[in-house]
């Protein structure tokens, strides 16, 4: 019996027993779930933000491709 | 709104607000506004960047300004989103989604656990290869169920689940292009309005199609399609519903019969009371079409998917082989990872439909791949000459009279009879009359229309005809005097005339003239320039007449005072003969030789029942399309055949390379997959440059 407890396997398991109980708490805290919205939030803004300037690039590209090809008529 | 001016040069202008400050429908809306004011040609609202683009005069920038001055971003209305903006964004979300959760499988979740769900997912390939295997059918999932399961039996999970992913993602790709086309197809086919008659107490009214409102009463006559979903009030036809039912015998409908927009009235005349301003079942018609002319498949496109079918024992006899020669499995998998059959199966109707959205797009409405590809392949091609070689609008140059008839009585009643049936020459009649000013009341009884020949009706009591010379003499029987003869063949020479006769006596003759289409001579050329070998007109005209217009534009045969009938047994001798066979044209006579031709071709202002007919019809009102279209499918075969090589060669070298284990099989996945994206996304773009 005390061969069993003293097992550093079951030691191992009780650890991850316990570290999981305590990580799936954490999934569920509010801060986790606060901490997740902002970053996802932000991630999306970034997103947001990216294509905005990607397309303004593209417009302006295309607005100087426009002028050029007119002027060379 | 505020906004910031960012470019102006040479009538193009961009303005741009903040980016998302508008909302999808807003940005619609907007653009709906722009386009709206007569001074812009185009107009451009991107949601994203913020940037409005307007293409207008120089002088107009002002004007463009003083809209935006005055339109409030908070105001602004919600449009619906197009079918086609949301399949748009659907694509959009679904790849994101497909990313996204496979950078997060990768990064996040374990080996062991990843390796149960790429094995799950790999279970639904692997079922779907043992069902086409059961069904003794040699199809592509065999061979995706082959190397996926191959890969993971030898503990190579990474291969499976890229092999996996990509399929995936072809598969989001085939399903977005297939819809994405078709949508875009449907909508440039729906944007088809035309003018209606409305019944108000004064009588008819043309009125442009927006004009009508719920309730209204619209009367319908033979050869036009019925614009609106309503009931029948008043007036008895048969109705041709085949776009909705399918059905190709036409319905008799009286009052209280409900009858749906988008189906042809073939004969009678009929009041409809106006039910449903959305074109609903109008769109549902073409879609219908479109679906259908999917099954109508292009002849190229069921032999691609023949030869994709086909290739598949091959690739597993080489991967037999390979592996028995060389006893490494990993070469013979190269052999399995590249399948030629599913760029071919994609990329061939994928150019299809791309290429029906351009012929839309340059005024083409194309029911059918396989007319496309009929139209490539055809050596000859037959005009009917009124509406198509000669001028579009055809005009009145003399009103001759006879008995005690005035001129001006002759040419109203002339008019206040052609008016109701969409000819070209009827058209012509009605604009001389407005010309002259003379109005008319609508005094006369139903009219009737025969087909080819002309109208009967009963006019202040007294049997009026309307139309030719074969119609009004022999069938009518309208007697002529040797003087009345010889003043007719004087005053018509060389040009066509039709005849009015009331009471069973001769009251006058309108004489046609209808000069030939100032592009006709070049575009015949060009024509047979891109491979047409024989080029024939057909014309009720006289001899004389028929021949000066041949000699003009250079044609090789033509035949004069042609009926109907005759039209299609002339095709229809062409067509034994061997040729391949197109045929323009754009009355309700010329249907039936429409019908009999290999492919057929309706003039934009020819009638509905024409339109409906052929296999093409174009939109823009000139013979150019005509050209266009010939380009449009030599194009599309050159593209499919060019592919077809592309697809063998580069298919052909990655296996080789894979059997001599210069590139692994993911490798050889990831190229194959990727070609085939590659040449699917090319096959979507135009066949044409924009300036020819």
């Amino acid at each position: 019996m005390t061969n069993f407890i003293k097992n550093e396997k079951t030691c191992f398991f009780a650890l991850g027993a316990a570290a999981a109980t305590v990580g799936v708490k954490f999934l569920k805290s509010k801060t986790f779930h606060n901490g997740c919205v902002k970053t996802v939030a932000k991630g999306m803004k970034i997103r947001d933000e990216a294509a905005a300037e990607l397309t303004k690039i593209k417009e302006d590209a295309q607005d100087i491709r426009f002028e050029e090809k007119s002027d060379e008529e | 709104m505020k906004y910031e001016k960012v470019f102006e040069h040479r009538g193009r202008l961009r303005v741009r607000v903040r980016p998302y400050a508008l909302t999808k429908g807003q940005a619609i809306t907007l653009k709906k506004i722009l386009t709206k004011a007569p001074f812009v040609e185009s107009a451009e609202v991107n949601r994203t960047s913020g940037s409005i683009l307007c293409r207008c005069h120089e002088d107009d920038y002002g004007k463009v300004y003083k809209i935006l001055d005055t339109v409030k971003i908070s105001s602004l209305k919600e449009s619906e989103l197009t079918p086609l903006m949301l399949a748009d964004e659907r694509f959009k979300a679904n790849i994101e989604g497909k990313l996204v959760k496979r950078a997060f499988t990768k990064l996040f979740i374990p080996m062991p656990v990843r390796q149960v769900f790429i094995a799950l997912r790999a279970m639904k390939f692997i079922a779907k290869g043992i069902d086409s295997l059961l069904s003794f059918e040699a199809r592509v999932e065999m061979l995706d169920a082959a190397s996926i399961g191959i890969s993971l039996a030898r503990g190579n999970t990474n291969t499976a689940s890229s092999v996996m992913f990509l399929l995936s993602l072809s598969e989001l790709l085939e399903d977005y292009t297939k819809e994405r086309t078709k949508l875009a197809l449907s909508e440039q086919l729906s944007l088809n309005i035309s003018r209606v008659w409305l019944l108000t107490d004064d009588g008819e009214v043309n009125v442009p199609f927006d004009d009508i409102k719920q309730g209204d009463k619209v009367k319908v006559y033979a050869g036009n399609i019925i614009p609106f979903d309503g009931e029948l009030d008043s007036g008895e036809g048969m109705v041709n519903q085949s776009t909705m039912t399918g059905e190709s015998e036409p319905v008799h409908k009286t009052a209280g019969d409900t009858v749906f927009a988008g189906t042809t009235l073939e004969e009678g005349s009929i009041v409809i009371n106006v039910r449903s301003l959305s074109s609903d079942s109008r769109l549902a018609s073409i879609i219908e079409l479109i679906n259908e002319s999917e099954s109508s498949k292009a002849g190229t496109q069921s032999r691609a998917e023949r030869i994709a079918d086909a290739i598949v024992p091959y690739s597993f006899l080489g991967f037999g082989l390979i592996y028995g020669i060389t006893g490494n499995i990993t070469k013979a998998l190269s052999v399995l990872m590249v399948d030629f059959s599913c760029a071919l199966k994609l990329s061939t109707p994928i150019s299809i439909i791309s290429a029906m959205r351009e012929a839309a797009a340059l005024g083409a409405t194309v029911k059918g791949g396989k007319y496309l590809e009929a139209f490539a392949d055809a050596d000859t091609i037959v005009f009917d000459k009124t509406g198509t070689l000669t001028n579009a609008c055809p005009k009145v140059t003399d009103v001759v009279t006879f008995g005690d008839y005035e001129k001006a009585y002759v040419l109203s009643t002339a008019a206040c009879l052609e008016e109701h049936f969409p000819h070209s020459v009827a058209a012509a009649v009605v604009r001389k009359a407005e010309e002259e000013g003379l109005t008319h009341a609508e005094e006369h009884a139903e009219v009737n229309y025969i087909v080819a020949h002309g109208i009967v009706t009963h006019y202040y009591g007294k049997r009026t005809v309307i139309g030719s010379a074969h119609f009004v003499f022999e069938d009518e029987g309208v007697s002529l005097s040797d003087e009345n003869k010889k003043i007719i063949e004087e005053k018509s020479i060389g040009s066509s005339a039709i005849f009015l006769s009331i009471g069973g006596e001769l009251a006058g003759m309108i004489v046609i003239d209808d000069p030939v289409r100032e592009e006709a001579a070049g575009i015949i050329s060009e024509l047979r320039h891109l491979g047409f070998k024989r080029i024939c007109m057909l014309t009720g005209d006289a001899e004389p007449a028929a021949e000066r217009v041949s000699d003009a534009l250079g044609l090789d045969m033509y035949q004069s005072q042609v009926m109907p009938e005759h039209k299609s047994e002339y095709v229809a001798a062409l067509k034994s003969n061997g040729h391949k066979v197109v045929m323009v044209g754009d009355g309700i006579n010329d249907t039936p030789a429409l019908a009999e031709a290999n492919v057929s071709v309706a003039m934009s202002d020819g009638s509905d029942i024409a339109r409906e007919v052929a296999d093409i019809a174009l939109t823009g009102d000139s013979l150019s399309g005509i050209v266009q279209l010939r380009r449009l499918s030599l194009a599309l075969m050159g593209r499919i055949r060019s592919n077809y090589s592309f697809i063998a060669g580069f298919n052909s070298l990655l296996i080789v390379l894979g059997t001599m284990g210069v590139i692994q099989p993911s490798l050889s996945a990831l190229l194959h997959n990727g070609s085939t994206m590659l040449i699917s996304a090319n096959s979507m773009g135009r066949l044409l440059k924009k300036n020819k």
